[in-house]
C-alpha cells in the first residue's frame, strides 16, 4: 500500500481511530465486491455505525450483552484446562494421539501484544509444527494471521488452530449457537463457514510463504457449538472448499484500493468533524451497490437504500430481474402500461411487462 | 416470485400502499385461534424471556421469566404456558359430532405466531420440553411434556403447505399482499402491516419506516432489540438477582412485565410493545367488523375460498397446494397428542372433518 | 410520575446508544439509575424492604477470599484457573466463595507484596509462562511453591489437569458427606480423561486413568519447567512472584514503569 494511498485513507476517515477489518467484514465485503463505498470505508477503518447516525440513518445494530456473555462463557468453558473438553472431542474425531496435548497461547508475547510481534510468533510456531519437528505443538490459541485485502494487510484472529503431528492444521471456530439434534441455524452456520474459509485462506498464504504446500491446512474446519440445550460442546466438520473458491475469486476482483482512491477528488473526506451535508455529498461521490441484503450486513445500508429510492433493485434482485432488469420502478410501470415507448434493449422486457399488466387487469380489474 | 407479483410490488411502491396479489383468501382463519407471541433471550438455544398468549382478544396473558437463565423459573413459565395451551386445546373436545359412526371434533385448534422465527421458536420449545422427566432430580410438572408434544405438533404442521394448524402471520399476509419493499423487509410484521394498513395520515413506506425503529416500535420477536436488552432488560434481570425476598422478586418481575408491554409513558400504537402489536394484528385478522376498523381484517375476511380449483388465472398460477382443498394437506393429518383429560379427541381412529385444517377457509 | 420518567429515560438511553452517542448515553444512564433508585426508595417508604446487593450481605463465610483460594490451591497442588478454584471450593469446603472477588485478587496481592514484601506467610500470585517467565493469564498459584511448580509450559495445562484429577479423586474418597458439586467436579474430570469411564466411573477409576496418561507427558513437561526455573534465578523477587513483563528479565526500571 503506497504512502499517498495511506494518507488519502487517513484523510477520508478523519481524526477517529481506525477500526480493524476482521473475518466478518471481509466476508461481507466479498459478498458484495462491487460496492466501492463499502470497500473504501472498510479500508479506511471508518466507524460505519457512527457515520450512519451522523448522516441521519442510524443503523439498528449493536450486540446484546446476553449474547456476548453467553458467547464468552461458552468459549471459556471450551478452552478451560488446556482445552480439556475440546481435546476429548478432537481425540475422538481427529484421532489425535495421546501425547498430542500441547497448548500455546499466542496472544501474549511476554506481555507485548503488538500485532507484528504476535504475527511473527504465530508464523514461527506454525512453521515449526508444519516442518514436523519434535516440539510441534498441538493447540494454538489466539493465533494472529495476516491477509492482503485490496492491497492492504489485514490482521485476522481465528479462535484456535489445531495441528496433528505429521498431518494437517485444522481451523477451529467456537460459536455459541446450538446444534440441536444434529442441526443448526442455516444462516448462522453459513456465516461461520465463510468466516472460517477466510482463515483457511490466510493460513495457507502464511505457510505457502514458508514453502509449505496448501494441503497442510485442511479443507475441513471444525465448528465447536453447544450441544442441544446444554453447555456441553459438540464438534462438526465443515468442508469449505466451495467458499474458498468463491473467496479467492472475490478477493482478486476487489479493485485495488489505490485504484478506487484515484477516482475520487483529492479533498474527499467522510470525517464526522465536517458538516453533515458535506459528508453526505462526499459519500454520494463514492459509488455504492445497494441490495436488501445490505440491511443485515452493513451499518450504512439505510442511507444507501434511501439513495436508491425508486430503483427496482431496492426490492431485491429477483424482483428487479422479474421486471426485465429495468432500472427504475417508474420505467417498469411505464413500459407495463404502454405509456412509455421501449428502447430497442427494452423490447423484451416491455412485452413481458405488458403481458403481466393485462393479466393483472383481468384478475383485479380497474387498476390505474 | 413471478413477474406478476413483482409488478404488483412496483405498483405498491408507486401508490405507497400494499396491493393485493390474491383474489381470495387462501388460508383458513379460525374464529378462535390461540395467539402466541414469544420473546427469547439473546444468545441462548431456547431461553424464553416472556410471551403473550391467549385465545380471546380481550384477555391475553403475559407470562414472564424474570431471570431467563434460571432453570426453575423457565419450567414454571412452561407450566403456566402449558395450562393456557392445554385448556385451549381441551376446549375443542367439547364440541363433537358423529360422522360415519365416528366421533369427530367440529373445529380444530389453530396457533398463530408473528413470523417464521416464531415457528422455529415454537418447534424448539416443544423439543426442549417434551422429553423432560416428571420425576427424579430434575422433575417438571406433568403438563410440561404434554405442552412440548403439542408445540411440536403445531410446528410440524406448519411445514405442510395447505395446513392451517399453525400460521405465521407475516407469511400469510405476504401471500395476499405485495408491498413496495423487499421480502427481507416484509419479515418485519409491523412494517408489513404498515404497508397494508397504515395509520391514518401516513403512507405505507412512512408507517414501515416507523415500524423499523426498534425503540419506537419494539420487534414482534422472538428476538429482542439489543438496545432493549442492554438498557432495559439487563438492569431488570439484575434487580431480580439482587432481590433479597419474594416481595423484591415479585416487584422485579412486575417491572419486567411493564417494560415488555411498553406501557408507562405515552400511549398510542407507536408505543405499544411488539408483543402487543403482533397480538393486535392477529385479532385484526380474525375478527372483522367495525370494532376493529381494520382494512386488513375486512380484506382477509372477504370471500371464502372455494373447495374446488378456482378458475381465476391468478389462482392457476399459484402452486396447487395453496388454493386447493384438502388434497394439499401433504398426506394424512398427523395425529395430535392426547389431552390432559385423557380423552383424546383427535387420537387414533378419529379423523378430522374433511376440509379442515388444510381445507377451505371458513368465515 | 416517576415511572413515566423512567420510561422516558429508557427510551432516551436507547436512542443515544443506537446513535453511537456514548457521552450522552452515559449521562442518561446515570440519570436513569438515579430515577430507578428513587423508585426503589419510594417503595421502601411504603414499608417494603429494598433489595441490597449480595456483596454487602454476610453470606456465611468467615474466611477472606484469599484464604479460601489458598485452601483450594493447597488441595490441588497445581496452578489453577478461578473457575476450577471455585468448583473445588464448592465441592469440598464450606461457606460461599464470591467469584467476583477473584478478579481483583492478583492485583491486590501484588500491591500488598510491594508495599510490605514477605509480610504475609504466603501470597497468591500468577503462574509464569515457561518461555518468557511472564505472568500466565488466568492461573493462580501460591508463592510458597517452588518456581518450577509455578511455571507452565506447553504441556503443563494438560499435566495440571490430570494431576488435579488425581488430587480431587483422593479428596472425594476422604470426604464424609459428598454433595452435588463434588459429583459434578469429578464427572468433568472423568468425561475428559480416556479410560476413566468404563460404563461407570469412581474416584479410583478417575485417578488410575489420570495416572496412566500422566506418564506420557510428565517427563517432557518437567524438563521444560525445570529449564525455565533455572532461568528464573535471575529475576527479582517481585518478578519471580508476579511475572516479568516486556520480556526484559532483570530490568527493574522497566518493571516500575509498568507496575
Amino acid at each position: 500500500m503506497s504512502a499517498p494511498a495511506e494518507e488519502a485513507l487517513d484523510r477520508i476517515r478523519g481524526d477517529a481511530p481506525a477500526r480493524n477489518h476482521n473475518a466478518r467484514t471481509i466476508s461481507a465485503l466479498t459478498s458484495n465486491p462491487g460496492c466501492n463505498r463499502r470497500a473504501i470505508m472498510d479500508a479506511a477503518g471508518i466507524d460505519k455505525s457512527r457515520l450512519a447516525s451522523y448522516v441521519g440513518f442510524p443503523a439498528q445494530f449493536g450486540q446484546s450483552q446476553f449474547a456476548i456473555t453467553r458467547g464468552n462463557v461458552f468459549e471459556a468453558q471450551v478452552k478451560a484446562d488446556g482445552c480439556a473438553e475440546l481435546l476429548t472431542l478432537l481425540r475422538e474425531r481427529l484421532a489425535l494421539a495421546l501425547p498430542e496435548v500441547s497448548y500455546d497461547d499466542l496472544e501474549l508475547v511476554g506481555g507485548n501484544t503488538s500485532p507484528e510481534l504476535r504475527h511473527a510468533r504465530t508464523k514461527t510456531l506454525l512453521a515449526r509444527a508444519a516442518a514436523g519437528l519434535d516440539d510441534a505443538g498441538t493447540l494454538f490459541d489466539h493465533p494472529l494471521l495476516r491477509l492482503s485485502v485490496g492491497g492492504r494487510d489485514v490482521y485476522l484472529e481465528p479462535d484456535l488452530i489445531a495441528f496433528q503431528w505429521k498431518g494437517q492444521f485444522h481451523v477451529i471456530e467456537i460459536k455459541s449457537f446450538p446444534v440441536i439434534d444434529g442441526q443448526a441455524d442455516g444462516e448462522k452456520v453459513a456465516a461461520a463457514v465463510i468466516q472460517s474459509a477466510v482463515y483457511v485462506h490466510a493460513m495457507r498464504a502464511l505457510l505457502a510463504d514458508q514453502g509449505f504446500p496448501s494441503d497442510v491446512v485442511a479443507d475441513n474446519v471444525v465448528l465447536v457449538c453447544p450441544k442441544d440445550f446444554s453447555n456441553r460442546p459438540t464438534v462438526t466438520f465443515v468442508d469449505v472448499r466451495k467458499q474458498l473458491t468463491v473467496l479467492r475469486r472475490q478477493l482478486s476482483r476487489l479493485t485495488r484500493i489505490d485504484v478506487l482512491l484515484s477516482l475520487l477528488p483529492p479533498t474527499l473526506s467522510l470525517s464526522v468533524a465536517r458538516p453533515a451535508a458535506a459528508v453526505v455529498a462526499d459519500l454520494r461521490r463514492i459509488e455504492a451497490r445497494y441490495m436488501p441484503e445490505c440491511l443485515d450486513t452493513c451499518d450504512l445500508a439505510r442511507f444507501c437504500r434511501d439513495e436508491s429510492h425508486g430503483c427496482t433493485r431496492v426490492m431485491g434482485h429477483t424482483v428487479s430481474e422479474d421486471l426485465g432488469g429495468v432500472e427504475t420502478v417508474e420505467t417498469a410501470l411505464g413500459l407495463a402500461r404502454g405509456t412509455l415507448p421501449p428502447s430497442p434493449e427494452q423490447e423484451d422486457a416491455a412485452s413481458l411487462l405488458r403481458l403481466a399488466w393485462s393479466l393483472r387487469e383481468e384478475c383485479f380489474g380497474g387498476v390505474a | 416470485m413471478s413477474t406478476l407479483t413483482s409488478l404488483a410490488r412496483a405498483l405498491a411502491f408507486e401508490t405507497g400502499r400494499a396491493v393485493p396479489v390474491a383474489a381470495r383468501r387462501h388460508a383458513h382463519l379460525s374464529d378462535r385461534p390461540l395467539v402466541f407471541v414469544p420473546l427469547s433471550l439473546a444468545g441462548e438455544a431456547n431461553a424464553p424471556l416472556a410471551c403473550l398468549v391467549g385465545s380471546q382478544a380481550s384477555a391475553p396473558r403475559l407470562l414472564v421469566v424474570p431471570q431467563p437463565r434460571n432453570r426453575d423459573l423457565r419450567f414454571a413459565f412452561a407450566a403456566s404456558l402449558a395450562s393456557v395451551v392445554l385448556d385451549y386445546v381441551d376446549s375443542f373436545a367439547a364440541s363433537m359430532e358423529v360422522i360415519e359412526g365416528r366421533n369427530v371434533a367440529t373445529d380444530a385448534p389453530q396457533l398463530l405466531v408473528a413470523n417464521p422465527s416464531g415457528v422455529a421458536f415454537t418447534r424448539l420449545l416443544g423439543r426442549s420440553t417434551r422429553l423432560r422427566r416428571t420425576e427424579g432430580e430434575y422433575a417438571v410438572e406433568p403438563s410440561v411434556p404434554l405442552l412440548g408434544l403439542w408445540l411440536t405438533y403445531f410446528a410440524e404442521r406448519n411445514e405442510h403447505p395447505g395446513s392451517s394448524s399453525m400460521l405465521a402471520m407475516t407469511s400469510v399476509l405476504a401471500a395476499h399482499w405485495a408491498t413496495g419493499q423487499s421480502t427481507l423487509e416484509d419479515a418485519n410484521l409491523a412494517a408489513l402491516i404498515g404497508w397494508i394498513d397504515p395509520p391514518p395520515g401516513m403512507s405505507g413506506p412512512e408507517a414501515a419506516a416507523m415500524a423499523e425503529d426498534p425503540v419506537r416500535c419494539p420487534p414482534a420477536g422472538p428476538a429482542t432489540d439489543p438496545t432493549f436488552d442492554n438498557e432495559v432488560l439487563a438492569p431488570l434481570v439484575r434487580s431480580y438477582d439482587h432481590a433479597v425476598d419474594d416481595a423484591g422478586r415479585a416487584r422485579a418481575a412486575a417491572a419486567l412485565g411493564t417494560a415488555l408491554r411498553g406501557r408507562g409513558a405515552g400511549d398510542g400504537p407507536a408505543r405499544a410493545a411488539g408483543t402487543d402489536v403482533a397480538a393486535d394484528v392477529a385479532w385484526g385478522l380474525v375478527a372483522p367488523g367495525p370494532a376493529s376498523g381494520s382494512f386488513v381484517a375486512e380484506a382477509m375476511a372477504a370471500g371464502p375460498s372455494r373447495v374446488h380449483r378456482p378458475d381465476g388465472v391468478l389462482a392457476r398460477r399459484r402452486p396447487a397446494t395453496g388454493a386447493n382443498g384438502p388434497s394439499g394437506g401433504g398426506g394424512p393429518p398427523a395425529q395430535p397428542p392426547g389431552t390432559r383429560t385423557g380423552r383424546s379427541h383427535c387420537g387414533p381412529g378419529v379423523r378430522r372433518r374433511a376440509g379442515h385444517g388444510g381445507g377451505p377457509a371458513r368465515r | 410520575m416517576l415511572e413515566r420518567r423512567i420510561d422516558e429515560l429508557r427510551t432516551a438511553v436507547r436512542l443515544a446508544a443506537v446513535a453511537g452517542d456514548r457521552v450522552n448515553a452515559r449521562a442518561l444512564r446515570a440519570e436513569l439509575r438515579r430515577a430507578e433508585d428513587a423508585w426503589e426508595r419510594a417503595l421502601t417508604a411504603l414499608g417494603e424492604p429494598s433489595p441490597m446487593p449480595p456483596a454487602l450481605v454476610a453470606v456465611g463465610s468467615l474466611l477472606p477470599v484469599r484464604e479460601q483460594v489458598h485452601h483450594a490451591l493447597t488441595l490441588l497442588t497445581v496452578p489453577a484457573a478461578p473457575r476450577l478454584i471455585v468448583a473445588v471450593h464448592e465441592a469440598f469446603f464450606s461457606g460461599e466463595m464470591v467469584s467476583a472477588r477473584l478478579t481483583s485478587l492478583r492485583r491486590d496481592e501484588e500491591r500488598s507484596f510491594r508495599s510490605a514484601p514477605y509480610a504475609r506467610p504466603y501470597y497468591l500470585c500468577p503462574a509464569l509462562t515457561a518461555d518468557m517467565l511472564a505472568p500466565a493469564r488466568g492461573l493462580l498459584t501460591v508463592s510458597t511453591w517452588s518456581v518450577a511448580e509455578r511455571i507452565v509450559g506447553p504441556l503443563s495445562l494438560r499435566v495440571h489437569f490430570l494431576t488435579a484429577a488425581i488430587r480431587v479423586a483422593d479428596a472425594v474418597v476422604r470426604l464424609d458427606a459428598p454433595r452435588p458439586a463434588t459429583g459434578h467436579l469429578l464427572r468433568r474430570f472423568a468425561a475428559n480423561i480416556p479410560g476413566a469411564i468404563d460404563g461407570a466411573y469412581t474416584p479410583m477409576s478417575v485417578a488410575k486413568a489420570a495416572r496412566a496418561e500422566l506418564v506420557v507427558h510428565e517427563e517432557a513437561d518437567r524438563y521444560a519447567r525445570d529449564e525455565a526455573a533455572r532461568r528464573a534465578v535471575r529475576l527479582t523477587d517481585v518478578q519471580r512472584l508476579f511475572g516479568a513483563r516486556l520480556g526484559l528479565v532483570g530490568d527493574e526500571a522497566g518493571e516500575e514503569a509498568t507496575g
